[in-house]
């Protein structure tokens, strides 16, 4: 029988980098050594091609978290066997399935390690879901914190009935901003959540606009709160569908870097800002969390040749990675000349082509 | 979807007539004739209001009868069996056939007798009929061991039918004998709810398990040859066995598809080429909403998915399709049909992503490439229906149908290991070459003709099959199709002698062993230079992917290797000191551990910074800050004084920075030892005036020549870069400058430089400098930087240093800091980590340490915790002989019900003892969670 062994979909390092972890289409997650490329276990994982994986913070443990085309999002850990605690006696054990959505979960992210035990999923079924594991010892209880329907507010606005479903979503990594998301849709379009505090729910903060990228004074794009977004103009991130978001550590910049990657051939590298401790040099703004106003701006456009698939910041947040649909792998790298990026649009990035 | 039309009750079932394109639909009391055009879907006549009759009108399917393409019979929920005529006027319902007792769940056709007629029943029956004559009459009775859910005549044998049953069999009957399956398999957990022959290959049969959710593929022709008793006669001799039990056939499928839910309908896509010869056209019963299309080869993702119904998908069928359109007609409980044209639908490869990668903290990359994506996506677009005029007929039953071409199953992915720093300096110089040659690797090689790339030919010896060139895939690769092959990239530093890349900074670095002699700006140059020079060194590149490391030109063997972001930044968190001397010698000691690490531009800010604090120190202290400056100036005009050594100018008048001096050299005897001057000093611009930062504040202190050449050697860094732990005392920051207030004013017309350079550096998203660079300063100017972004500087800082497992230096910072969130992170969970010592053998009796595993902190030797305890009984250094006075503080046995009681964070500075942790490392129990006390490293 065709096992179908031969597309690999996810390639991701642990924390540490240690270990390497695939997931492919034949339903397989397989874990290797990260210097060696030793195989060290591998195991049937899902019932369908497994689209995504994501590491816990090693402070919850060894464990992976992996989503499917069979609308499954698995926790994994990794259970040392008893007596032997050699190569042989690692095992991965299934701690949880999360099983709410009902369409193919296409990505998955790890909240940073300051907001618990969260993950968030998205799925071909619209819906942005956030679990939670509420004992970080226990990883086989996992409740849902949040749901929202991801297709934005702004389509019952327009009146656009738009067919948009996510397609990537990432976590602020930062610890000093609130929880928030970003969501790449298959329209073009990426939009931010914030946690909302008072409310215990996540609420639209901020739609991505490449539109307003090119004037240097801020365009009212965004929005306080629950998404009363700017009328009629849909702000559009990209002009086909968004493939992967990355957002970079927060290396202590007064703003947010995300890159996302599109089927438009482009990446675009966006800066994110709280509005209200923008002009304030970042002096006593007061975090009060539900009143700030988040401003995305396009600060530049990394052009491809093909439709890129994905991309991601390294450790650092000083390099940039994307690949593209051909199989070119590209770094990108802040270019010496920049110093300031908020301030300049036309910030430029060497590429460089590896493949 | 095409089309849609919104039905007045749900649907259980819907026909397609071939000839006709009309359209039954049947459901809970409804059954309706559509129309197909391209308009799209009408409808023409509701059935039921054409018969006086108003029982039995709730079907569970419905067939139209071959040749006949007025009349259709549908299966009642009552076990009636209704034949209609949609030409008839008046009343429509021809007959009522009866016999079932209960619900009909299918009935078949025969294609090539039009007058047979299967009805399956939940009665556990299946019964032949004959529609032709006047009075329709029942002919057989087939007893089954189950309910029957499916029943479908075979499409080349007319003696032959399958039955799916709930008991999960499939089982295959000849119509001329009631008596006893032909063949029986055991198809299926939980019911087998559908079954359908291939239209081509008579011995395929695909059915849909409802519990296990599978569709499987099953060759019966195999199956009955194994089973030996192939026919109607052997099967009426097998009678005489106890039932079914011979005859059951335990048999594997030949291909099997996972599918998402319990498995309503399932049919072989009609496809007009032989692309879609495998294909299979399911939904689903429950959950999935979706028709779904498979290619059993490839049975992990749906080959497409047809949305657009709101609730369960109960029945779909196949118009005619041609060249151009290839329709299906789906029905649900939604109560709406649709349209969809398979090909106009994108396969699932097109949504698939051929390429995956993954960033480890030290840049390292590791892609994966599956080439089998793109293969994929041309084989459909070649092959697609529309691409074919000429359907094949689809009567080859004897031969089997050719699998999918094995090129397609004969590509593996490639998962490789890169290191991004060494890619970048190696590619940067050579990018026209280099995409060619990992093109190649991968297989996709365009050009072979440049004979330059001769060498890159040989690289894909080493890495993945190339397409054209080696197709003979290396066999362990062909056995191992998820191995991950690390190669690392060697470094390489072409024949044009430019210096490697200060990672972060990203300018040359200083000490560089070649004159840089007309180097160009390498990045620019190096994308805007095509030809045959940079096409050569990019085969000298490619070598170096071989490892051939022996053929590289000597003269740049010895080149260090470009460094990763990463690896600077470890580098300098173990060179910077942010406390412990006063904050312009801490800011000359991180310059020189700056310089050290090749970060020359980070260098220059703390040199400046150091002058602009040794400045504000002189003018408080004594008063005379231009002859300081004057002096810093001299003595360095002098002879190139390192800067370890420039911060006390040998007048020995200025006591406030002779002080600042002492504490650095820690009471030992060596004062940095003077250094033999490097480079032209004039082009070292050196502050003059008050404000000393302006010059490295420029984005790109680019220089020419030797300007940027060390002003120390290594050897002069030694002294002050040592982070003794040994000589570490508290000592009084800042003690000269605090008590003057003219120095804190000298020092506040530093104030906006120091801002804007943090806000480059935070722009550049170099956050240890923000880091360190404010924490040095903090105890001069502790309101220079908000608090909040200091704060939010040392926490990305702390988690960097963590990620890269500096935990010690983690715990330092944290320890230092005045922010209380920061120092608080001690407090927020009781897990240690700590980079095991290597090689975790025991010191004493050299064999590995399972269990208890105790080391000191200091020296990093230990071993098993009872050889430890009897070795520091007697001795007093370590075991290993490293010299180091371990000493020991053991945790008492006795105590052990509060676990672990004497571990407390790990603080390097609180005292000079260090402790002997006595630390379980057979984590497995306490693996996970806050209460960890030590994750294995």
């Amino acid at each position: 029988m065709a096992d179908g062994a031969d597309m690999v979909m996810d390639v991701a390092y642990d924390y540490w980098g240690k270990r390497v972890a695939t997931c492919a289409s034949d339903q397989m997650i397989r874990v290797f050594d990260g210097q060696t490329g030793e195989k060290l276990s591998e195991w049937k994982a899902h019932n369908g091609s497994i689209w995504r994986l994501a590491w816990m913070h090693p402070e919850f443990g060894v464990a992976l978290a992996s989503c499917s085309f069979d609308r499954k999002v698995c926790i994994w850990e990794e259970v040392a066997d008893a007596e032997d605690s050699a190569a042989a006696g690692r095992a991965w054990k299934l701690q949880h399935e999360i099983q709410d959505a009902r369409d193919s979960v296409v990505d998955i992210d790890f909240a940073p390690r300051h907001c618990g035990l969260r993950l968030v999923s998205c799925g071909e079924d619209r819906m942005v879901r956030v679990h939670e594991a509420p004992d970080v010892v226990d990883l086989s209880s996992w409740t849902l914190v949040s749901a929202f329907e991801a297709d934005g507010g702004a389509a019952s606005t327009s009146g656009r009935a738009r067919a948009s479903t996510p397609l990537c979503v990432a976590w602020c990594p930062s610890p000093s901003e609130p929880q928030m998301l970003v969501v790449g849709f298959s329209d073009g379009s990426v939009l931010l959540w914030a946690y909302d505090e008072l409310h215990g729910r996540f609420s639209r903060a901020a739609a991505f606009d490449s539109s307003s990228s090119a004037l240097s004074t801020p365009n009212p794009t965004t929005s306080h709160g629950s998404g009363n977004v700017k009328k009629g103009a849909e702000a559009v991130a990209h002009s086909d569908c968004v493939r992967d978001v990355s957002w970079a550590a927060d290396a202590g910049r007064s703003y947010q870097l995300i890159a996302t990657a599109s089927r438009d051939q482009t990446v675009r590298v966006w800066t994110l800002q709280s509005v209200a401790s923008a002009g304030t040099n970042g002096g006593a703004a007061a975090a009060g969390v539900a009143g700030r106003t988040w401003q995305a701006r396009c600060c530049c456009e990394l052009a491809h040749r093909s439709q890129v698939w994905r991309v991601e910041w390294n450790a650092l947040g000083s390099m940039l990675a994307s690949s593209e649909d051909d199989g070119t792998l590209r770094l990108f790298r802040l270019e010496r000349s920049s110093a300031v990026w908020s301030q300049s649009s036309a910030v430029q990035l060497v590429a460089v082509a590896v493949e | 979807m095409m089309a849609r039309l919104e039905l007045p009750k749900p649907a259980t079932a819907v026909s397609v007539a071939a000839e006709t394109e009309s359209v039954i639909v049947a459901g809970r009391e409804m059954l309706r004739l559509l129309s197909v055009s391209h308009d799209g879907l009408q409808d023409v006549l509701d059935l039921h209001t054409h018969t006086r009759k108003t029982a039995n009108l709730s079907s569970l399917d419905v067939k139209w009868r071959p040749h006949h393409p007025s009349q259709l019979a549908t299966g009642a929920m009552t076990g009636a069996i209704l034949l209609w005529d949609t030409a008839k006027r008046g009343d429509s319902l021809l007959r009522t056939l009866s016999g079932h007792s209960r619900a009909i769940n299918a009935l078949s056709f025969l294609e090539r007798e039009p007058n047979k007629l299967l009805s399956a029943s939940q009665d556990k029956t299946v019964r032949l009929w004959d529609v032709g004559q006047r009075l329709a009459q029942q002919q057989l009775v087939f007893n089954t061991a189950a309910e029957v859910r499916d029943v479908q005549f075979s499409k080349h044998s007319p003696t032959r039918f399958a039955v799916a049953l709930e008991n999960g069999m499939i089982q295959v009957y000849d119509t001329r004998s009631n008596k006893e399956a032909v063949l029986s398999v055991q198809a299926h957990l939980g019911p087998a709810f559908c079954l359908d022959h291939h239209p081509a290959d008579a011995n395929m049969l695909a059915s849909g398990g409802s519990r296990d959710n599978k569709i499987k593929v099953w060759d019966l022709e195999h199956s009955s040859a194994g089973g030996g008793v192939p026919g109607p006669a052997a099967a009426g001799v097998a009678a005489a066995a106890p039932r079914r039990g011979d005859m059951l056939k335990y048999i594997d499928p030949v291909y099997m598809v996972q599918t998402l839910a319990a498995v309503g309908r399932l049919k072989w896509r009609c496809s007009p080429s032989d692309y879609g010869r495998w294909h299979i056209v399911s939904c689903a019963s429950s959950i999935d909403f979706k028709v779904q299309v498979w290619d059993v080869a490839r049975p992990a993702i749906a080959l497409m998915s047809l949305p657009g119904h709101k609730d369960v998908c109960c029945g779909f069928d196949f118009l005619p399709s041609n060249a151009q359109r290839e329709l299906v007609l789906s029905a649900s409980k939604d109560q709406s049909v649709i349209l969809h044209d398979l090909s106009q639908q994108a396969p699932a490869y097109t949504d698939v992503r051929p390429i995956a990668f993954g960033w480890n903290p030290y840049d390292d990359l590791t892609v994966s490439f599956s080439p089998l994506v793109p293969k994929l996506r041309a084989h459909h677009a070649s092959a697609a229906p529309a691409a074919d005029p000429h359907p094949t007929a689809a009567s080859s039953s004897a031969s089997k149908l050719a699998p999918p071409p094995a090129s397609l199953t004969a590509a593996p992915p490639i998962v490789q290991r890169y290191s991004a720093t060494r890619l970048q300096s190696a590619v940067e110089r050579t990018a026209v070459v280099e995409t060619r040659a990992v093109a190649s690797m991968l297989g996709k090689c365009k050009s072979s003709s440049d004979s330059a790339l001769g060498h890159t030919r040989n690289a894909s010896y080493h890495g993945p099959p190339s397409g054209h060139e080696a197709p003979s895939t290396p066999p362990h690769r062909a056995s191992l199709p998820n191995i991950l092959s690390s190669f690392q990239t060697v470094a390489v530093h072409p024949a044009a002698s430019q210096p490697p890349i200060a990672p972060i900074a990203s300018m040359p670095l200083l000490p560089t062993l070649h004159s840089s002699s007309s180097a160009p700006s390498p990045l620019p140059a190096s994308r805007g230079a095509p030809g045959s020079a940079i096409a050569v060194r990019g085969a000298a590149c490619c070598e170096g992917f071989l490892g051939a490391a022996g053929r590289l030109d000597a003269a740049h063997a010895d080149a260090p290797p470009p460094r990763s972001d990463a690896a600077l930044v470890r580098q300098l968190a173990r060179g910077y000191r942010t406390h412990g001397a006063p904050p312009a010698e801490l800011c000359a000691h991180n310059a020189a551990a700056a310089s050290e690490a090749g970060a020359a531009q980070l260098a220059h800010t703390w040199l400046a910074l150091h002058f602009g604090l040794a400045e504000a120190a002189s003018a408080g202290g004594g008063g005379a800050a231009e002859g300081a400056s004057e002096g810093d100036l001299n003595s360095e005009a002098g002879g190139g004084v390192p800067a370890a050594a420039n911060v006390p100018p040998s007048e020995t008048s200025r006591g406030s920075v002779s002080r600042v001096h002492t504490p650095l050299g820690m009471g030992a005897p060596h004062v940095p030892p003077p250094v033999t001057p490097l480079a032209p000093l004039g082009a070292f611009d050196l502050p003059r005036e008050a404000m000393p930062l302006v010059e490295s504040l420029g984005p790109s202190p680019k220089s020419d020549g030797g300007s940027d050449r060390l002003l120390w050697t290594s050897n002069a860094v030694q002294a002050p870069i040592r982070l003794d732990t040994d000589h570490e005392k508290m000592l009084p920051i800042a003690l000269p400058l605090s008590t003057s207030g003219q120095q804190l004013e000298t020092f506040a017309l530093l104030k906006p430089l120091v801002l804007a350079m943090l806000d480059y550096h935070a722009g550049r998203g170099d956050v240890q400098t923000c880091a360190v660079v404010s924490q040095v300063l903090h105890s001069v100017a502790p309101d220079l930087i908000p608090k909040e972004r200091r704060q939010r500087w040392l926490l990305s800082y702390i988690e960097l240093l963590q990620r890269l497992q500096l935990f010690e230096l983690a715990n330092a910072v944290i320890k230092s800091s005045d922010i209380e969130r920061v120092s608080a992170m001690n407090t927020l969970s009781t897990s240690i980590n700590q980079q095991r010592p290597q090689g975790a053998g025991c010191s004493v009796c050299q064999l590995p340490v399972r269990g208890l595993y105790s080391w000191c902190q200091g020296c990093g030797h230990g071993g098993h915790a009872k050889h430890m305890r009897t070795w520091f009984q007697g001795n007093l250094e370590c075991p290993t002989g490293c010299g180091h006075r371990c000493q020991l503080r053991l945790v008492p046995p006795a105590r052990n019900e509060q676990p672990y009681p004497s571990l407390k964070p790990v603080d390097q500075r609180s005292s000079t003892e260090l402790k002997l942790l006595e630390i379980a490392s057979d984590c497995e129990a306490h693996m996970k969670g806050p209460t960890t006390v030590l994750r294995q490293l």
